[in-house]
């Protein structure tokens, strides 16, 4: 089955055959004294970054940057020491709360721990009910 | 034996002067002919070629390779050159035929095409000539796009890496370009 072309698209591809086919030309350069203009900007592109460096202000720049950034790491070293300790304490905590945890499963005899501690009481008070009646 | 781009690139990020010059020889035309197609004048054709080759010095290092050293130094270029018109925009907006600057579309763009064909009224060479004036007024990336394919021959793909955008980009970009200068041509 023949497939008609879109009319748009073959607008769109006379266009580009227009363009193509009339594709201007910029105005002719001399390439020798291009490569030296363009060897000059480099040089001078080179030079102003190498005296950027030689100069006094940039140095001290870069030494106030170099000390901020020693201190920075020295002030985030130091709190990451301390989180640690404090990591660590937690950890011990953990653990003891996990060394409790069958005495938790042991909840029913923990809450009657109390009678354990007034056993000596609840004993006597037998004793103290004979010695009233007595 | 002739080098490849990317052998001279490589020694050209290790300071070698002769491989930066050589890749100068090779691409300086190009480079001039593609900035004019974007800028439209001379002098700033020549200044924006010749910064990108100072680009591509500075910067040789950080070429990775991964893409053909033409398309990473096209993709300096037009970066160089729209950085250029961006920076001048205000000039290409007051010197333009009162256009959206949001859109990019000038009041031409928006004028239905007329059912004359215009090549029977003006002369064909002007008329292509005109066609290439539209294209120096489209927005800088259908600019791009259109100059890419039509002048530099570029594939779609490529166009994509030196545009930094989806293929599906470059065609939409492209698309919009045409279906604006149709609108010129008629309008001529």
């Amino acid at each position: 089955m023949a497939t008609h072309p879109d009319p748009e698209l073959e607008q769109f591809r006379d266009l580009l055959a227009d363009l193509a086919h009339a594709v201007e030309r910029p105005p002719d350069v001399h390439w020798g004294a291009y490569r030296a203009e363009l060897r000059a900007k480099l040089e001078t592109r080179l030079a102003r970054r190498r005296a950027w460096w030689r100069r006094p202000v940039p140095l001290a720049l870069s030494a106030s940057l170099a000390g901020a950034l020693v201190a920075f790491t020295l002030v985030a070293l130091q709190s990451q020491r301390q989180s640690g300790t404090g990591a660590d304490l937690a950890a011990v905590e953990e653990a003891a709360i996990g060394n409790r945890l069958e005495l938790l499963e042991q909840y029913r005899v923990v809450e009657h721990l109390d009678l354990l501690e007034e056993f000596d009481v609840i004993r006597d008070l037998d004793r103290l009910t004979v010695e009233r009646t007595g | 034996m002739e080098l490849s781009d990317e052998v001279l690139c490589r020694r050209a990020a290790d300071r070698d002067e002769a491989a930066f010059d050589v890749l100068v020889a090779r691409y300086q035309a190009r480079a001039y002919r593609l900035a004019w197609s974007i800028v439209r004048n001379a002098e700033d054709a020549r200044d924006l070629s010749q910064e990108a080759f100072i680009r591509v010095y500075q910067s040789a290092g950080s070429f990775d390779g991964r893409s053909k050293f033409s398309t990473w130094f096209y993709r300096i270029l037009v970066n160089v050159c729209l950085d250029h018109r961006r920076k001048h925009r205000w000039w290409t907006l007051w010197t333009r035929d009162a256009g959206d600057p949001e859109s990019g579309e000038s009041l031409l763009d928006r004028q239905p095409a007329p059912s004359r064909d215009p090549v029977d009224a003006i002369g064909r060479e002007q008329t292509l000539k005109r066609l290439w004036e539209a294209v120096g007024r489209l927005a800088p990336q259908q600019r791009a796009a259109v100059i890419l394919q039509v002048q530099e021959e570029l594939p779609t793909p490529e166009i994509a890496a030196v545009l930094k955008c989806s293929e599906a980009t470059v065609r939409v970009h492209l698309h919009r370009a045409l279906t604006t200068l149709r609108k010129t041509m008629g309008t001529t």
